[in-house]
C-alpha cells in the first residue's frame, strides 16, 4: 500500500470507516480531493471494497456526473470484473438506496465547492501561512473545505514548522451542530487538550476570530498521542471538518477531521553544540543519575513521536539507505549476506551437533566451543544471541573502503586482512597518513582521495539519531513556511524524541577501539604493527618546548601494552621478531620494586617505543597509589600520560567492578585498544567496561548503556532497537573477522595447508581375536534377549557395558581385565545414555561374566606360555646369541635389506634376526596361506600354535619363541621384566651382566601380547621417525587406560621417543608445562616426540600446530569430535601438511561405529527430536552396532 | 599399484651397480617391478652360449610372496615347459623372503647346470633325458644354437 501511495503521488488510502469511529485511518496527503471523495462515498457504501477496485471504478467513473452512483452500480453487479485490473465496461444500473442520497449529495457539494475553489487559491498563494503556537489555547488553521490552500494569518512569527504528514482522525460529535454550512465556511478547527482528563476537544475556531465551539472530542486513543504532543508543544496539527456522514451533525454522531500535522521547531535541537558532544549533556547526565538512571520524560516524548510517525506512515531512512550511502566511517555494513554465510553456518551447525551431543552425555560439562556455562543467571546472553551480535560486528566489506597499509621496518609479511586491519586501526587513530603505504594497487593521488574521504567521515553519526526524510509537501500546504536551510533529511533522536536539521554526530574524541579478530587471526601481530608504523606523537614532538599544548607527563613516544602475565614472553618475543631488535626498545614492567623511576625514563631521552606489563602490576601499583589518595600519581605507570595502551586478552576487565578494572581505567593515554577474542563472555555488561576504557562517549556512561542497552536486553524489553543501537555503537569501534570469512579474491583469510584423514583398518591379532569374538558373541545373544523381551531400554547400561568392553578390546585386551574406573564412568555417559533414569551399578558385566573372561584370557596365556622357551633354555640361547653379534653393525633384515636397528629387532631361537614388522608379516603371510591350504580342516580353532619357517635357514620358529633386542642404557629394563606376564626368568644379575659387554640385550619376547594398534601404531611412529626425525606426533584416545598403556610401551623407545601424557586428571599447572615441552624443539636429532592426549581433555582450546602428524586410536560416536581433535593440529599456524590415521579394527565394532558416524552425517542431528524419536533412532543404532 | 618398496628399489640398484656375472636384470621404466631377464648358458652345460631371454615379475606381496619368472627363449629342459615356466622349489614353496631376485636368477642359472628330471615340467623332455640322455643333450643344444641368440 505505502508503495502505491508513493508511485501515485496523489492517491492515498483513505478508507474512512463507515460506523466504527474508534477506529482511526492514517491518512496522507490527499491531493486529489475527488478521488478522496469518491473513494470515501465508495466505501461508506460498499464496506469492505478493495483498493484495486476502488481505483479501477474511480478510472471508469471519474468522468461521469454520477460516479460514484455510478461505480456503486457497476461494482454490485459485477464485482470480480473491478478486483482485477482488467476493466470490463459494465453497464450502469441504478440501485440506489435512501441513506446513500444524502451521501452523494452531500459529497457532490463538496466536490463543486473543491472545483470552485481551486482556481480561486491561486489568488490567495501568496498571503502568509497561518503558524500555530501551540500554547495552551490550542490553534488550528481552520480552512473551509473549499479553500485548501487558502493562507491564513501567522500566529507566531518567530517559529516556523514543518509539514510531516496528514491524519484522519474519526471524532466523536460533542454537540450538535444542525448547519453545517458555518463550518464548512470557515473551515478550521483547533484541539484543545484538557490536561488531566486524558480528552481532547475539537472546536470550531474560524481565522479571526476569537469565537470557539466546541464540536466533539478526539477518540480515547488518538487523545492519548495527542493530548501530550500538545502539552509539549512538540507538533502543530491543522485540521478541518472532513467528512461528516449526515447533512447535521447530531450528538454522539462520528464525523472525520482531516489533519495536518507539522513538526514544531520547539522540538528542534542542535546536537552537535559542544557541551552536547563531550559532555553528552551535562544536564542529563545529572537527571539521570537522580532518577536512577532513567530518561522516562524524554522516553515519552520519543514513544509518541514514534507512534505519530508511524501513524503518519513515516519511517526512517537509515536502514535502506545505509548500504548505498558513502558512509565510509561505518566500514562494518550489517547486512552479512556474502557467501561466507553458509561455510560460517556450517560450522555452527556442527558446532550445534557437537552441543547437542554434550547435552545428550548427562553430567559432562559443554566444551568451550559452544559457548560458556550459561547457567549462572538468567541475564546472561545464550552463546547464539552472542553469535549473533557478533555476526553482525562481522566485517566484510573493509577493503572496499580502505587501502592494505603495509608497514615500514615490520620485520614480517602481514596477510592481507591483517594490512586491511592496520589500515583500520590507524583509521581509528585518525593517523591517515600511513594508510594505505607500500600498497602497490594504491597510487599517491587515489590513496589521497581516500585519506580525504575517511577524513570527512571521521566523525560518526551519532546512532541515537534516526534519519527521516521530509514528505512531500501537498500542494494546498505549499505556502507553509519552512525552516531556514531545510535538507532533505531531519533526525530526530530516539531516546528523547527531539529533532534535528543537522546530521547529529558525536565528534568523539575516543581514539583507539576493539580488534576483537578471532584468535588465530594474529592480534598481536596487527597490533605491533600498528605501534610501529606510529610510535610516537610526530605532531607533539615538534611542537616547540613551551606550547600551550604540551602536556606535562606526556609519554608520547611509547605504547604501554597490558597483558595477562603467561603472554608476557610471547609478547616480547614477538616484538623482537617484528622489529629485528634494532631501533625499537621494549621495556618489561614487571617484578619486584626495583623497577626505577619510570616517568623519568619514559618523559625523557630515548623512551622505550613499548613498555609491556601486566594486569597484576597494574592493579597492585594501583592499589598502593590509591592510598595516596590519587594526588599523587607516584613515578610509576600511573604518573604518565602514555601515547598508547593496548590490553591484550582486554576481557580481563570486563567486570567494571573489579581492582583490575578500575585500576586499568585509571591510566591514562591518547589512545587506548583492546584486543580480545571474545569481547562479550556472557553478558553484554562485559562489553560496557571495554566502551567506558575507551572512554566512547556518551556510551562511556553507565547510566546511559544501562538505560538504552543492558536493561532492554534484559527485560527482553526493546531488545530489537537495543540491538541495532549496540550495532551502530559497535560498528565504527570494533573489527572482528573470523577464519571463515573470505577476502576480496574469495578466499578464506586464513589459508590452511592440506589435511589428510585416513583409516587404517587393523586386523586383530590371534588373542585379540579370541577374546573379542568371545565377548560379542556373549554380546549380541544378550542383546537380542533384550530386543525379544523389550527390555532394551531397561537394560541399557547392561548394554552399554558390553559397548564399551568390545570397544576396549580394541584397543587393548588389558582395558578390560584390568577395569579402570576413570574413564568407564565417562565413556559409559558418554553419548547413549539419555535415558539416565537407572544409577549405573550395572556398569560391571555380572561377575560372573567378568570371571570367564578372565579365565578365558588365563587359557590363552598358559597355551602361549606352553609353547614358550623353557627357562632353563632361555639363558642358553641368549648366551649364544649375544656370541653371534656383538653388535648389529652392518646386519641386514634379510626381508627387507634395511640395516637392523636394535630397538626393532628380532632374533628367532635359530638365531637370524629381522626387523619385528617384516617377521610379523612374513608371520601372518606364512599363516594365511597355510589356512587356505587346508582350509577344509582346521575348523579355525581358536588356540593355534604359529609356526613358520625361519625365511634363512628354514628351520621352524614360533611366534611364541622368539627375542627381542633392547637397546643398553635404556631405563625400562624394569617394565621389560613386568610386562612379560610375570615371567621373571630375566634376572636382575644377567641384565647387568650383559650391559656391561654389549650395548643391547634380550629378552624373550611374544607379538602377540602387544594390541595391534600399538603394533601399528609403533610402526608408524618408526617410519616418521625416519623420514622426518624431530617431528611432533600426537596421539589421540578416549580412553586414559589406553594412553597409560601406550605410553608405558613407547617408553621402551626411549633412545626414539619422547613420551608426554596429556589428560584430564593434570591440574592446570601440570598442563601447561606439558604443553611447553612439547612446544619445545626437539633437540635430538634422531627421536620424535609423541604426545599422548585424552580426547575429551585435548579436544579443546588447545593449540597444537607443532605438530602435523595424529593418530586417532579408537573412533568416537560422534566424529565431529574427532574432527575438533584434529583441528587442534589443523588450525592457524600450521605450516605442513596435516596426516591423520584413524585406526580402526577390522571386522569389529569400530567399523560400525563408523557406520553410524556416517549416517549421522548425513541425516544431521535434529534438535527437535522427541524421546520416543529419539528412543527409537538408538534402538536402530543400536541394532546396527549388534547386527551379526 | 602399491607403492615401490624400499626392498625393490635397493636391489634394482645393486643388481645394477653389482652385476651378477652372466645375468643382467633391466626393470621396464614405466612398471618398476616388472624386469627383463638375459641369462647366459651355463659353460659346460648344453645351454652354453646361448643367451636366454626370461621375464620377472614381483608381485604386490613380494618379498613375503615369491616373484614370478618366465622364459622367453624355447629352452628344452626337463624342468622348463613349453611356455617357459620353471619348475624350481624356491619360486614356490621353498621361496623365503630372504631370498632375492639375484639369488633367484642363480638359481635357475644352477637349473641349466643341473636339471633334475626326476621332478619334471615337461615330461617328454624328461623321459627323453632321463632314457636318452645323449640325443637329449644334443636337442638341448640344437635348441640353443637355434633360440638362444
Amino acid at each position: 500500500m505505502n508503495e502505491e501511495r508513493r508511485k501515485d503521488g496523489e492517491f492515498f488510502d483513505h478508507s474512512i470507516p463507515t460506523i466504527l469511529p474508534s477506529t482511526n485511518i492514517e491518512e496522507k496527503v490527499p491531493g486529489d480531493d475527488k478521488f478522496v471523495l469518491f473513494r470515501t462515498g465508495l466505501i461508506s457504501i460498499l464496506g469492505g471494497i478493495s483498493e484495486t477496485s476502488v481505483k479501477l471504478l474511480y478510472e471508469k467513473f471519474q468522468g461521469s456526473n454520477t460516479p460514484i452512483e455510478d461505480a456503486t452500480n457497476a461494482y454490485l453487479d459485477l464485482p470480480q470484473s473491478f478486483t482485477k485490473p482488467i476493466i470490463k465496461s459494465t453497464p450502469a444500473i441504478k440501485e440506489k438506496k435512501k441513506p446513500m442520497q444524502y451521501e452523494y449529495q452531500s459529497r457532490k457539494r463538496g466536490i463543486d465547492s473543491i472545483i470552485g475553489n481551486n482556481e480561486k487559491s491561486k489568488f490567495f498563494k501568496k498571503e502568509t501561512k497561518p503558524k500555530t503556537r501551540n500554547t495552551s489555547g490550542k490553534k488550528s488553521n481552520a480552512k473551509p473545505i473549499g479553500e485548501p490552500s487558502v493562507a491564513e494569518k501567522p500566529i507566531n512569527d518567530n517559529k516556523w514548522k514543518k509539514y510531516i504528514g496528514t491524519i484522519n482522525i474519526s471524532c466523536w460529535c460533542t454537540r450538535s451542530v444542525f448547519s453545517l454550512k458555518s463550518i464548512y465556511e470557515h473551515n478550521r478547527l483547533i484541539f484543545v487538550n484538557q490536561p488531566g482528563s486524558g480528552a481532547v476537544y475539537v472546536n470550531h475556531k474560524p481565522e479571526n476570530s476569537n469565537f470557539k465551539r466546541e464540536l466533539g472530542r478526539l477518540t480515547e486513543e488518538m487523545a492519548e498521542l495527542i493530548g501530550p504532543l500538545l502539552e509539549d508543544k512538540a507538533v502543530v496539527f491543522e485540521s478541518k471538518l472532513f467528512y461528516v456522514y449526515d447533512e447535521r451533525l447530531s450528538t454522539g454522531d462520528s464525523f472525520v477531521i482531516r489533519t495536518d500535522c507539522f513538526l514544531s521547531e520547539n522540538i528542534f535541537e542542535a546536537p552537535n553544540s559542544a557541551d552536547y558532544n563531550d559532555e553528552f549533556n551535562a544536564d542529563q547526565i545529572k537527571m539521570m543519575k537522580n532518577s536512577g538512571g532513567s530518561i522516562q520524560a524524554e522516553s515519552r516524548l520519543k514513544s509518541l513521536m514514534l507512534k505519530l510517525f508511524d501513524k503518519l506512515g513515516l519511517k526512517s531512512v537509515q536502514n535502506t539507505t545505509k548500504a548505498s550511502s558513502d558512509d565510509l566511517n561505518k566500514p562494518v555494513i550489517l547486512e552479512d549476506e556474502d557467501g561466507d554465510d553458509s561455510g560460517s553456518s556450517e560450522v555452527e551447525n556442527l558446532e550445534k551437533n557437537v552441543e547437542f551431543d554434550e547435552e545428550i552425555a548427562a553430567g559432562t560439562p559443554t566444551d568451550g566451543t559452544g559457548g560458556e556455562s550459561n547457567s549462572e543467571d538468567g541475564s546472561l546472553l545464550s552463546s547464539n544471541h552472542i553469535k549473533d551480535l557478533y555476526k553482525n560486528t562481522e566485517i566484510n566489506n573493509l577493503q572496499d573502503s580502505l587501502p592494505e597499509t603495509t608497514p615500514n621496518n615490520f620485520n614480517l609479511e602481514l596477510r592481507p586482512y591483517q594490512k586491511l586491519g592496520l589500515s583500520w586501526m590507524l583509521q581509528r587513530e585518525k593517523e591517515y597518513e600511513p594508510i594505505g603505504s607500500n600498497d602497490e594497487e594504491t597510487d599517491e593521488i587515489s590513496k589521497d582521495a581516500v585519506i580525504e574521504q575517511l577524513k570527512l567521515h571521521e566523525n560518526l553519526v551519532n546512532p541515537l539519531w534516526k534519519e527521516y526524510t521530509w514528505p512531500v509537501l501537498p500542494d494546498r500546504l505549499q505556502d507553509v513556511d519552512l525552516p531556514p536551510n531545510c535538507n532533505d533529511q531531519f533526525y530526530m533522536n530516539l531516546y528523547k524524541g527531539t529533532c534535528s536539521l543537522e546530521k547529529p554526530i558525536i565528534k568523539s574524541n575516543c581514539k583507539g577501539g576493539i580488534l576483537a579478530d578471532e584468535m588465530g587471526l594474529g592480534k598481536t601481530i596487527t597490533t605491533l604493527s600498528l605501534v610501529l608504523s606510529f610510535p610516537k606523537d610526530y605532531y607533539y614532538d615538534i611542537l616547540p618546548d613551551n606550547h600551550i599544548e604540551k602536556i606535562k607527563d606526556y609519554a608520547f613516544s611509547t605504547t604501554l601494552i597490558v597483558v595477562p602475565m603467561a603472554l608476557l614472553t610471547q609478547w616480547e618475543k614477538e616484538f623482537i621478531k617484528v622489529t629485528k631488535g634494532k631501533d625499537h626498545k621494549l621495556f618489561i614492567y614487571y617484578g619486584s620494586d626495583s623497577l626505577g623511576n619510570l616517568k623519568r625514563m619514559l618523559c625523557g631521552p630515548n623512551p622505550p617505543t613499548v613498555v609491556l606489563t601486566t594486569y597484576g602490576m597494574i592493579q597492585s601499583e594501583w592499589s598502593k597509589m590509591d592510598k595516596l589518595e590519587n594526588l599523587h600519581r607516584g613515578t610509576g605507570l600511573f604518573s604518565v600520560r602514555f601515547l598508547r595502551i593496548i590490553l591484550d586478552e582486554g576481557h580481563n576487565i570486563r567486570n567494571k567492578s573489579t581492582k583490575t578494572a578500575k585500576a586499568i581505567y585509571s591510566l591514562q593515554a591518547d589512545r587506548k585498544w583492546v584486543l580480545t577474542g571474545t569481547p562479550i563472555i556472557n553478558r553484554l555488561e562485559d562489553l560496557f567496561s571495554l566502551v567506558h576504557f575507551l572512554g566512547l562517549k556518551p556510551w562511556s556512561y553507565h547510566s546511559l548503556w544501562k538505560q538504552c542497552i543492558s536493561v532492554p536486553f534484559d527485560t527482553g524489553k526493546d531488545v530489537e532497537s537495543a540491538k541495532e543501537l549496540l550495532k551502530s555503537i559497535l560498528d565504527p569501534i570494533l573489527l572482528r573477522r573470523t577464519k571463515n570469512q573470505k577476502d576480496s579474491n574469495g578466499k578464506f583469510l586464513v589459508e590452511l595447508p592440506p589435511k589428510h584423514v585416513r583409516i587404517e583398518k587393523l586386523k586383530f591379532n590371534k588373542r585379540e581375536d579370541i577374546i573379542y569374538k568371545w565377548l560379542k558373541e556373549r554380546a549380541v545373544n544378550s542383546f537380542n534377549e533384550n530386543v525379544e523381551a523389550g527390555l532394551v531400554f531397561k537394560n541399557y547400561s547392561t548394554i552399554l557395558t558390553q559397548l564399551l568392553r568390545l570397544r576396549q578390546v580394541c584397543c587393548h585386551v588389558d582395558l578390560i581385565t584390568h577395569t579402570n574406573d576413570d574413564t568407564d564412568n565417562t565413556l559409559l555417559t558418554d553419548k547413549l545414555d539419555i535415558l539416565n533414569n537407572k544409577p549405573l551399578d550395572q556398569k560391571r558385566l555380572s561377575v560372573k561374566e567378568d570371571m570367564e573372561m578372565v579365565s578365558l584370557v588365563r587359557s590363552i596365556d598358559k597355551f602361549e606360555k606352553e609353547q614358550k622357551i623353557p627357562l632353563e633354555e632361555i639363558n642358553k640361547l641368549k648366551n649364544e646369541i649375544y656370541d653371534q653379534y656383538p653388535n648389529f653393525d652392518g646386519v641386514e633384515c634379510a626381508i627387507c635389506t634395511d640395516d637392523i636397528k636394535i630397538n626393532t629387532c628380532v632374533v628367532t631361537e635359530c638365531k637370524h634376526c629381522f626387523c619385528l614388522g617384516c617377521l610379523i608379516e612374513h608371520f601372518d603371510f606364512q599363516l594365511k596361506h597355510e589356512k587356505q591350504a587346508d582350509d577344509e580342516t582346521s575348523e579355525d580353532s581358536p588356540l593355534v600354535i604359529e609356526k613358520v619357517f625361519c625365511p634363512m635357514c628354514r628351520e621352524e620358529i614360533n611366534k611364541n619363541r622368539l627375542f627381542r633386542t633392547i637397546k643398553k642404557n635404556s631405563n625400562v629394563v624394569q617394565d621389560v621384566v613386568d610386562i612379560d606376564t610375570g615371567s621373571d626368568y630375566l634376572t636382575q644379575k644377567t641384565i647387568s651382566q650383559n650391559l656391561k659387554e654389549r650395548d643391547y640385550i634380550v629378552r624373550p619376547f611374544a607379538p602377540n601380547q602387544k594390541s595391534s594398534k600399538i603394533n601399528a601404531l609403533l610402526i608408524h611412529l618408526e617410519m616418521i621417525r625416519q623420514e622426518s626425525p624431530g617431528e611432533k606426533v600426537i596421539v589421540f584416545s578416549q580412553f586414559t587406560s589406553f594412553l597409560d598403556i601406550i605410553e608405558t610401551e613407547l617408553s621402551k623407545f626411549e633412545g626414539e621417543f619422547d613420551v608426554l601424557k596429556f589428560d584430564g586428571r593434570l591440574n592446570l599447572e601440570q598442563r601447561q608445562k606439558i604443553l611447553n615441552d612439547f612446544d619445545k624443539p626437539q633437540f635430538d636429532e634422531k627421536k620424535i616426540s609423541v604426545l599422548l592426549l585424552s580426547l575429551k581433555a585435548g579436544g579443546v582450546g588447545l593449540n597444537l600446530t607443532v605438530a602435523s602428524r595424529a593418530f586417532l586410536m579408537d573412533p568416537h560416536w560422534n566424529n565431529a569430535i574427532e574432527f575438533q581433535a584434529i583441528d587442534r593440529l589443523h588450525r592457524f599456524g600450521q605450516l605442513k601438511n596435516v596426516e591423520v590415521i584413524r585406526f580402526i579394527m577390522k571386522d569389529s565394532i569400530e567399523e560400525r561405529m563408523l557406520e553410524i558416524q556416517a549416517s549421522k552425517n548425513q541425516l544431521g542431528e535434529t534438535l527437535t527430536m522427541s524421546d520416543e524419536e529419539r528412543k527409537k533412532r538408538r534402538l536402530e543404532e543400536l541394532q546396527k552396532l549388534f547386527k551379526q | 599399484m602399491s607403492s615401490l618398496p624400499k626392498r625393490i628399489i635397493r636391489e634394482t640398484e645393486r643388481l645394477i651397480s653389482d652385476p651378477v656375472p652372466g645375468i643382467t636384470a633391466t626393470p621396464h621404466e614405466e612398471n618398476l617391478r616388472y624386469f627383463d631377464v638375459l641369462l647366459d648358458g651355463p659353460s659346460g652345460s648344453p645351454y652354453e652360449n646361448g643367451v636366454f631371454k626370461l621375464e620377472l615379475f614381483l608381485p604386490d606381496d613380494y618379498p613375503m610372496a615369491p616373484p614370478m619368472v618366465r622364459f622367453l627363449t624355447k629352452i628344452y629342459h626337463p624342468n622348463i615347459d613349453r611356455l617357459g615356466r620353471i619348475c624350481l622349489d624356491v619360486l614356490k614353496n621353498n621361496w623365503s623372503p630372504a631370498l632375492q631376485i639375484r639369488t633367484i636368477l642363480l638359481s635357475i642359472q644352477a637349473l641349466l647346470s643341473s636339471p633334475n628330471p626326476d621332478d619334471p615340467l615337461a615330461n617328454e623332455v624328461a623321459d627323453e633325458w632321463k632314457n636318452n640322455h645323449d640325443k637329449a643333450i644334443q636337442t638341448a643344444r640344437e635348441w640353443t644354437a637355434q633360440y638362444a641368440k
